[in-house]
């Protein structure tokens, strides 16, 4: 479902360069949840900023659901991302002069759907991430990390993406709420059959997941 | 100039999906409304208020002109209507007007001063690279 073939990116800074993804090749199922263990500059984000078409690829090919996004016209990759790609931040990213609804309300949005509609699954996404009802009119501000993060997570599966991308999901939280958060992902992308991949720290996570992947200057080892 | 935060919020927007021009209008619209409701707001604290400073003018330089010595630091109101009292002797009537046409010369500057100022915002919106969200803070 998701194939990567020889995926390069290179920063040039100066006169150095620097190959932060350096040939990755793999091929995950749909519906797997999948780790990316790696040391920092390792290549983790920007390996995941590919996968999810934040930035392109200096050379190689990315194919989801037989659609080849290395190809597509940047015009198609915004649609891609909206529809197909679902982001979770470290730092939440939630935006903060409107409410939790709201925030998750944003992508259903995008593609259209009427307000009442997008209301009411914004609200059942919600309670599917356990957020009590009563925070649900709240600012980002006024939630905790843990609550905010389910918000994200929310806004991440509001247009039922192929795949969602999390950038160290729990690296803010304790390791209990961390714990709870990951959980939480593995769930929906069980119910949602979405296929997760996420960076991790957490060697524990990483045991729980159905694939492990560790990277080291760009380069990827299953384990 | 976006401030950090709001160049946080577009990265986060583009990161998700929305498109340039949706993310500028949606900022542009929000400088036009608010043009707009400043605009309100000055017209009527403008209309509320012309009245009553035209009356204190006057009035202070009616007691001012009949009675100099209760002046005791009448301000401007205050001097300004010796001056008034000297050149003309009845200024009952006197009223604040302000024509339609000043309004919309004002209305249709504030627009133009609005959507020059989110031009600029505008191409550092499509500057900004979504893939920024993903690094910390
Ligand atoms: N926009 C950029 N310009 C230049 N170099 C970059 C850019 N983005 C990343 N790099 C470099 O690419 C390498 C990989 O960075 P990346 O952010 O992917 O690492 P990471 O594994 O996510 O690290 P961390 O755990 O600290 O988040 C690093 O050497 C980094 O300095
Ligand atoms: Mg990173």
């Amino acid at each position: 479902m998701l194939k990567v073939e020889n995926l390069k990116k290179q920063f040039k800074s100066g006169d150095t360069i620097i190959n932060a993804v350096d040939g990755v090749s793999l091929e995950i199922e749909e519906g797997s949840f999948v780790s990316i263990i790696g040391k920092s500059g390792s290549g983790k984000s920007t390996l995941l900023a590919l996968l999810g078409a934040l930035d392109k690829a200096t050379s190689g090919k990315i194919e989801i659901g037989g659609k080849e996004i290395t190809k597509m016209p940047d015009r198609k990759l915004i649609s891609y991302r909206r529809e197909e790609i679902g982001f979770v931040f470290q730092n939440y990213n939630l935006i903060p002069n409107i409410s939790a609804l709201e925030n998750v309300m944003i992508p259903m949005e995008l593609t259209g759907m009427p307000k009442a509609k997008r209301k009411e699954r914004a609200r059942d996404l919600l309670l599917e991430v356990d957020l009590d009802e009563n925070k649900h009119l709240r600012k980002p501000s006024r939630l905790s990390g843990g609550e905010q993060q389910r918000v994200a997570i929310a806004r991440a599966l509001a247009n039922k993406p192929k795949l969602i991308l999390a950038d160290e999901p729990t690296g803010n939280l304790d390791t209990e709420t961390g714990k709870m958060i990951d959980d939480l992902l593995k769930k929906l992308a069980k119910i949602e059959k979405t296929t997760i991949i996420a960076v991790t720290h957490d060697q524990d996570v990483a045991k729980r997941s159905d694939i492990v992947f560790h990277i080291k200057d760009g380069k990827l080892v299953k384990e | 100039m976006i401030v950090r935060e709001r160049r946080k919020e577009i990265g986060v927007l583009k990161a998700i999906g929305s498109s340039n021009i949706k993310i500028v209008t949606q900022f542009i619209s929000e400088s036009v409304s608010l043009t707009f409701l400043g605009t309100l707001v000055g017209l009527v604290a403008g209309a509320l208020l012309a009245s009553p400073i035209m009356n204190v003018l006057v009035s202070s330089s009616l007691t001012s002109g009949q009675q100099p010595e209760r002046i005791m630091g009448g301000g401007i109101g205050g001097r300004m209507g010796m001056v008034i009292m000297n050149g003309q002797s009845t200024i009952r009537n006197l009223n604040a007007v302000v024509s339609y046409n000043i309004i919309l010369y004002g209305l249709a500057a504030a627009l133009v001063i609005a959507i020059i100022g989110s031009a600029i915002p505008a191409w550092l919106i499509s500057k900004v690279r979504p893939s920024e969200v993903l690094r910390g803070e």
